[in-house]
């Protein structure tokens, strides 16, 4: 026996050499041996920490550590597709938590007494910091629960992955941790079950629409994310911190969906010039007019849709908060560099859920303007006849605000939105546009330093400094008076010939109202349209809604218009304090 | 450097060879497991008051049950101890010691705590009775191991490391974090790790004659070093 045992040290001296990547050269190791700082003072044993071999409690894992009594409050999201919130952690990750939550000491053991530690926390428990999760798990990645097949973006792990669930087919802190060895994913150095270079550990459950499949730019990019960027994974791009970019499993800023920040914060972490190309959050921030992105927070929610009755969208409460976040219009899984011809989504676009037409969910929307619709159709809380708001509308004779409305097909006329318009006859179409085409809304609302407007400056009705977030200038109403109407009204002659307009190539009093009445497009012409539902096609062909705050009824009390033919027509209204009742043309 | 450090640990393996004192509880005298009225160092205090015979608790020249390892103590009764499951184990034969006449039954003729440590097959003839122990510390009224001592395992051994299992390459290899059996008899090529027949027991770990390594470890544990001859993490 004596022999035995000093062979055994001989032997042991004999291998001791450089230590593989195992249990002793990681954190875990909390015994003298312990790369530390947190380790024994004087217990050699590794294993004693977490196992006993006799009268273990609880008997599986053959468990020494003493367990936490701590009651928790558990991951709850709006598009959770189980039990909501869900129950407190049990089996093996009950475990993880009796060091984790923070509340025992890490050297309290069940069959050894407390095993004094060097550098711990306050009472020889864990230190405050990332490792300490607490009683507060709504900001982790949920635990102890079985996947549900509803959903049909997450799917089990293939049998021999390493990422695993537990016999009750639950998801566990093991089935992303592998507590005994700290560097098989050499970068983060969390103890991940595998390497996690491009989300390989996420995805192996989180099937993500688009993801990969367009793929996405977020899943693609090789921009350079690093530390100083903000990465938490020690991975320093885009593609090779995958989810990582925006969501964070544990402890981020925004617990709901495991975001590293509040809403368009974890977008403009990257889209403000440091790592995307285009800086898109000065856009909301130096622009006059914006959509209501950083002006409103806690409104938009993930599970907005049209039947949801916590977060309706279309909204039905018309004193809802107007809001406006990057998720609206984007899905950040989805997007992607690819170009469209209209009314077809860009990749930028791409996966975002819509509404159509007739007002139903479309999920992706393949046509850009349905998710326009979203908001600027029948949503309840857009701007209400009767109530103009601020910044002001025009003040029409027919009134309308859903703008499904107003870009019908079927109208009596109508920009071509949704399809061609009704007239075929438009001289002054330029720039490539002709009486089939189709518009994007972005053709006329858009970045004001876009490339539509020749600029360099990115794409989209972020913001622009001109109202309504057009791309170009366009005044309104009377009195325009100067001589540039190149500047003036900008955003018509971007398709509509300046000069076939003031030529009277088609109406021929263009240029007396233009030139000679100082009087802006916008007080005839209502640029969506106008709604089959409340005009005619006599009345209300080529666009004509007249400007109430310009415009007034004739001498004869009529205020209309009449199409009477190609480039013909009549007009019963006084203007300028002229009487037309009427004047043709 | 090397083989100097080499030389260096050879002859320190020799010099501890020629020069170690013997360690204490190397002896079972000097061990929990002297019962006896003899006296030893480190024995419990519940020791025998008229039995001075040591080997006579767990051993009997004649008249052996079971004959191998001429066992002396009254086996328990207990017809079953469960064994050790989880998800993660590989080991499938991994068979309930209760009733049966695998070796780690004798151990639990005492470790149970269901058998007085004096209840004797073939008591000693000086005496001709089943030794009178005392009581009150470590042993109850009955000369069991008192409820709640940790060597008091009880009749589940479902909370204990699995014992009575083939512990082979394959298993090796199904586990992926278990170091190959050299043999069928050793885990280690030091061979201080026994296996019976291929199986581990309770004296793959524990040396019932030996406690130099407490708790009559067969190696030492020290930096987990038992553990890690099987496991590697």
């Amino acid at each position: 026996m004596r022999r035995r045992i000093t062979l055994t040290v001989a032997v042991a001296l004999l291998l001791a050499g450089p230590a593989a990547a195992d249990l002793a050269t990681s954190k875990h190791n909390l015994s003298t041996s312990g790369p530390g700082p947190i380790a024994a003072d004087s217990e050699s044993r590794l294993c004693v920490f977490c196992h006993t071999p006799h009268n273990a409690r609880p008997a599986v894992p053959l468990w020494n550590h003493e367990s936490s009594v701590e009651t928790y409050s558990t991951y709850t999201s709006t598009t959770l597709q189980v039990a909501t919130p869900l129950n407190d952690p049990d089996g093996s990750s009950k475990l993880c938590l009796s060091c984790h939550d923070g509340t025992v000491a890490l050297g309290q053991t069940v069959n050894d007494g407390l095993i004094s530690l060097l550098n711990t926390g306050t009472g020889g428990r864990m230190p405050v910091g990332r490792a300490n999760l607490g009683s507060d798990l709504t900001d982790d990645h949920p635990v102890s629960f079985v996947r549900t097949p509803a959903n049909l973006e997450t799917v089990d792990p293939p049998p021999g992955d390493p990422v695993k669930l537990d016999d009750a087919g639950k998801v566990q802190c093991i089935s992303c941790h592998e507590p005994h060895v700290e560097d098989i994913d050499p970068v983060e150095l969390r103890f991940l079950v595998k390497d996690n270079r491009q989300s390989a550990i996420c995805t192996t459950c989180h099937a993500v629409d688009f993801w990969t499949a367009n793929p996405s730019s977020h899943q693609s990019s090789t921009a350079s994310y690093g530390v100083a960027q903000g990465a938490h994974t020690g991975y320093g791009t885009v593609r090779d911190n995958g989810c990582a970019s925006c969501h964070r499993p544990h402890s981020g800023n925004e617990p709901q969906r495991l975001l590293k920040f509040a809403e368009e914060l974890t977008c403009d972490a990257c889209h403000d010039g440091t790592v995307a190309q285009k800086n898109i959050a000065v856009e909301f921030s130096a622009k006059t007019y914006t959509h209501p992105t950083y002006d409103t927070a806690g409104v938009h929610d993930a599970s907005e849709h049209p039947t949801d009755p916590t977060f309706p969208l279309p909204e039905t409460d018309p004193g809802a908060r107007r809001h406006a976040e990057c998720q609206d219009c984007h899905n950040p899984h989805a997007t992607y560099d690819a170009n469209a011809s209209a009314p077809n989504v860009t990749g930028a676009l791409a996966g975002t859920w819509g509404v159509n037409a007739g007002g139903s969910r479309v999920d992706p929307a393949p046509y850009q303007y349905q998710i326009c619709y979203k908001c600027h159709a029948g949503s309840a809380n857009k701007p209400q006849e009767g109530g103009l708001p601020n910044p002001p509308y025009t003040d029409r004779q027919i009134v309308q605000f859903d703008v499904a409305l107003e870009f019908d097909p079927s109208n009596p006329s109508h920009h071509a939105i949704e399809g061609p318009g009704r007239n075929g006859n438009v001289p002054s179409l330029i720039g490539g546009y002709d009486e089939s085409s189709i518009l994007y809304c972005t053709d006329c609302h858009n970045n004001d330093d876009a490339p539509g407007s020749g600029g360099t400056a990115p794409q989209g009705p972020h913001g622009s400094d001109f109202n309504h977030i057009l791309e170009r200038n366009l005044n309104y109403g009377d009195n325009n008076t100067g001589s540039n109407y190149g500047q003036m009204y900008a955003m018509c002659f971007k398709c509509h010939s300046q000069t076939s307009i003031l030529n009277d190539v088609s109406f021929g009093e263009h240029d007396k109202h233009i030139r000679g009445e100082d009087t802006s497009c916008m007080v005839c012409h209502d640029p969506h349209g106008v709604s089959g539902t409340q005009g005619s096609d006599t009345a209300n062909s080529n666009l004509i809604n007249f400007d109430l705050s310009v415009i007034t009824p004739s001498g004869s009390g009529q205020l209309r218009f009449e199409d009477q033919g190609t480039f013909r027509g009549a007009c019963w209204l006084t203007c300028h304090g002229e009487d037309h009742d009427p004047l043709t043309y | 450097m090397k083989r100097r450090a080499l030389y260096f640990l050879a002859f320190t393996a020799v010099a501890l060879l020629a020069i170690a004192p013997a360690a204490a509880q190397a002896d079972v005298v000097d061990t929990m497991h002297n019962l006896s009225s003899t006296a030893g160092a480190d024995q419990i205090t519940d020791i025998s008051t008229d039995e001075d015979q040591i080997c006579v608790f767990c051993h009997t020249p004649h008249q052996a049950s079971p004959a191998a390892p001429l066992w002396n103590h009254t086996q328990s009764a207990v017809a079953s101890y469960g064994v050790y499951t989880s998800p993660t184990l590989d080991a499938s034969d991994i068979t309930d010691i209760g009733g049966g006449s695998d070796v780690s039954l004798l151990c639990m003729s005492c470790h149970d705590g269901t058998v007085g440590v004096n209840s004797l097959g073939n008591p000693a003839n000086d005496t001709g009775a089943n030794p009178t122990m005392g009581s009150g510390n470590e042993l109850n009224a009955s000369g069991q191991i008192a409820a709640g001592r940790p060597t008091n395992m009880g009749s589940s051994l479902a909370d204990d490391h699995p014992v009575n299992f083939t512990y082979d390459a394959a298993l090796a290899t199904a586990d992926g974090e278990l170091a190959t059996p050299v043999s069928a008899s050793y885990v280690d090529a030091a061979q201080n790790v026994p296996l019976f027949g291929g199986m581990v027991q309770c004296a793959s770990c524990h040396d019932p004659h030996d406690n130099t390594n407490v708790p009559f470890l067969t190696m030492t544990n020290s930096g987990s070093q038992l553990c890690s001859t099987c496991h590697q993490k």
